[in-house]
């Protein structure tokens, strides 16, 4: 286990390294250059200003010296500074990671509160009416965009409860009131999680409970409620684990279009607020951000599965 | 044994008998069909999706994106069943036509994800070596990503519009090809055919293309009708924030953001293409479902989710 932490830990660097050059990438994508981009198609400038704007950003050095430039002032947290406000980068990500990190933490609970004790009704009541039911409900589920989803119980609460979130306020001034906006937005991405998870721990749990020594606690007489919950639910939770942590991806990609639905203040709008805006600095340092945050916590992932699961050493 | 379940079942199905070699067998999809109805669901559902796609210029009631002030947002009726949009637009035409953008764009960046993809995972499943890790450093940067994300990403930089947006939903899934090749191939490079092969002069590109693609073919299909539904979400996504399809052209994510603002005046706006969205993506979740039960036996029955997680 210490030699595998050691292992997964000393992964994260050439990963950083990795998704910083293609994030620095990602500005050369752009059609001509950000000096274009920024000033528009009916640029009146001479020739001779366009380049003197573009030394002025450091364009017209060689690329590895760009990155290089760029990479040393994001380790110590200079993530550059917003075109059209001048706010620093990293303050706009900071004050609106709350939002993000509560949705996606939400979405996450919602998820496996719905599809862990799904997955294993459907399993222990196998191809009856209760299993064909989850399996039918769980393939819709997947195949719901969460954008829509979230719109859709917009529009039911609003016809049915004549009720709209409340606009958002952070949790640390009106729990209540938060919960409440943050009810809606993480079902919309917890529905989706919940039906891969009723797949994973219905399969799971059907694996599990053919083996013997499930037939061994039946023969000595148990009650079958203890042999689902006691003896087979714990092994297939295993399994269950690494999916939910594959789809921490997921959830991080569609909190930024949920939040977009709800109108809420998350590292999703600043994303889009800076693409409408075309304010590469803040597109630049979101994505970055929202990566490097995606690798971490498939590093806490990968660490709770090994913790779980004693049979896996990791040479 | 016992321990062995939870993790992929450790004895494989029988070896296939070498190529050539087989007995001529009655084709098992019809059997597979009929066994399971919810894959032919999905089948019956795909096939019509496809059929409005391509007649949708004869099935359309209206014209997608000619204007009638006068009959704006108007509720479903006889004349308009799904309704008109704030311009006076038909929305069941805008939604047929809708399906021949998402078609579209989803077979157009899938089959290029699946070429480039398994291209690279050809060559570096083949090469092994510093090729294999070089490509496989590269992918991995990919797979750092959470998709979406690096969707928007790419289709913000290369700015808003159909191409760039298939073009993105390709690179996104070009790693995920180039994975799902690159185990069967490093499988087969050492079989014997492949050695002959060789020995009998072939040259590197024609062993590759002639005597390994034929053996990992199945997963590539399996890998490719599992994305196809990720493709039409991804599409509709980013047509949603606007990086897509651009207005007027009819597209079920541009059409859901514009409904957005009248949800409680016209909701019919966002209702009927959402709707459009799921039924394409479940009929291709159970199309997905039912070509990777067919293709590869040892999964069958588990229900699991395809390659490509949502």
């Amino acid at each position: 286990m210490q030699r595998y932490l050691v292992r997964r830990l000393l992964s994260i660097p050439p990963a950083l390294v990795g998704v910083s050059i293609l994030v620095f990438l990602l500005l050369r994508l752009i059609p001509g250059d950000v000096v274009d981009q920024m000033l528009g198609a009916q640029n009146t400038i001479t020739e001779a200003q366009r380049q003197s704007l573009r030394a002025f950003f450091g364009l017209d050095r060689p690329l590895y010296v760009q990155y290089w430039d760029w990479a040393r002032r994001v380790l110590v947290g200079d993530l550059g500074a917003s075109f059209r406000t001048s706010t620093p980068v990293l303050e706009l990500i900071l004050s609106r990671l709350p939002v993000t990190a509560e949705l996606t933490l939400l979405s996450m609970l919602a998820g496996l509160a719905i599809g862990i004790p799904t997955g294993v009704i459907a399993a222990a009541y196998r191809a009856t009416r209760v299993d064909a039911a989850a399996r039918v409900v769980s393939l819709l589920g997947l195949s719901i965009p969460e954008f829509w989803q979230g719109t859709m119980l917009l529009l039911l609460t609003s016809l049915a409860f004549r009720w709209v979130p409340p606009a958002y306020v952070p949790p640390w001034q009106d729990p209540l009131s938060n919960l409440l906006t943050m009810l809606l937005p993480a079902l919309s991405l917890g529905t989706v999680l919940a039906s891969n998870v009723t797949r994973m721990t219905r399969s799971a749990m059907l694996d599990v409970l053919n083996r013997d020594y499930i037939r061994t606690a039946r023969a000595k007489g148990l009650a079958e409620r203890s042999v689902v919950l006691r003896h087979a639910f714990k092994n297939a939770l295993i399994p269950v684990v690494t999916v939910s942590g594959l789809q921490v991806g997921y959830l991080l990609g569609g909190a930024l279009i949920v939040e977009e639905v709800f109108t809420l203040p998350g590292i999703g709008r600043l994303l889009l607020w800076g693409i409408y805006g075309r304010d590469y600095p803040v597109v630049q340092g979101t994505v970055l951000f929202v990566a490097v945050a995606f690798i971490f916590v498939n590093v806490v992932v990968d660490l709770l599965y090994a913790a779980l699961d004693p049979r896996i050493k990791y040479g | 044994m016992a321990e062995s379940r939870t993790l992929p079942p450790v004895v494989a199905a029988p070896a296939p008998p070498a190529p050539g070699l087989r007995e001529r067998q009655p084709p098992r999809w019809p059997r597979l069909l009929l066994a399971n109805r919810l894959v032919l669901f999905g089948l019956l559902l795909a096939l019509l999706l496809v059929l409005l796609a391509l007649l949708a210029d004869v099935v359309s009631p209206h014209d997608p994106i000619a204007l009638d002030v006068r009959h704006r947002q108007e509720a479903p009726s006889a004349l308009h069943p799904f309704g008109t949009d704030r311009l006076g637009r038909d929305i069941l035409s805008r939604v047929i036509h809708g399906a021949r953008n998402s078609l579209r764009v989803a077979a157009v960046s899938v089959a290029a994800a699946l070429l480039l993809g398994s291209a690279l995972g050809l060559v570096s499943g083949y090469f092994g070596g510093l090729v294999d890790l070089a490509i496989g450093r590269v992918m991995d940067i990919f797979f750092s990503f959470p998709v979406l994300l690096l969707a928007i990403a790419i289709a913000a930089m290369l700015g808003p519009g159909v191409g760039n947006a298939s073009l993105a939903i390709a690179i996104v899934y070009t790693p995920l090809f180039a994975r799902v090749v690159r185990g069967p191939v490093i499988a087969e490079r050492h079989r014997d055919y492949v050695e002959a092969a060789r020995v009998l002069g072939a040259s590197h590109p024609r062993v590759i293309v002639r005597h390994i693609l034929p053996n990992v073919v199945s997963p590539m299909i399996v890998q490719a009708s599992a994305s196809l539904s990720h493709a039409i979400l991804i599409e509709a996504a980013l047509s949603y924030i606007g990086l897509g399809t651009q207005p007027p052209a009819p597209s079920w994510g541009t059409m859901l953001s514009e409904g957005r603002t009248f949800l409680e005046t016209a909701p019919w706006m966002s209702i009927f293409p959402g709707a459009a969205i799921a039924l394409a993506v479940l009929a291709f979740n159970l199309l997905g479902d039912g070509i990777r039960d067919l293709l590869d036996p040892t999964l069958r029955g588990h229900g699991l989710p395809g390659v490509a997680q949502r």
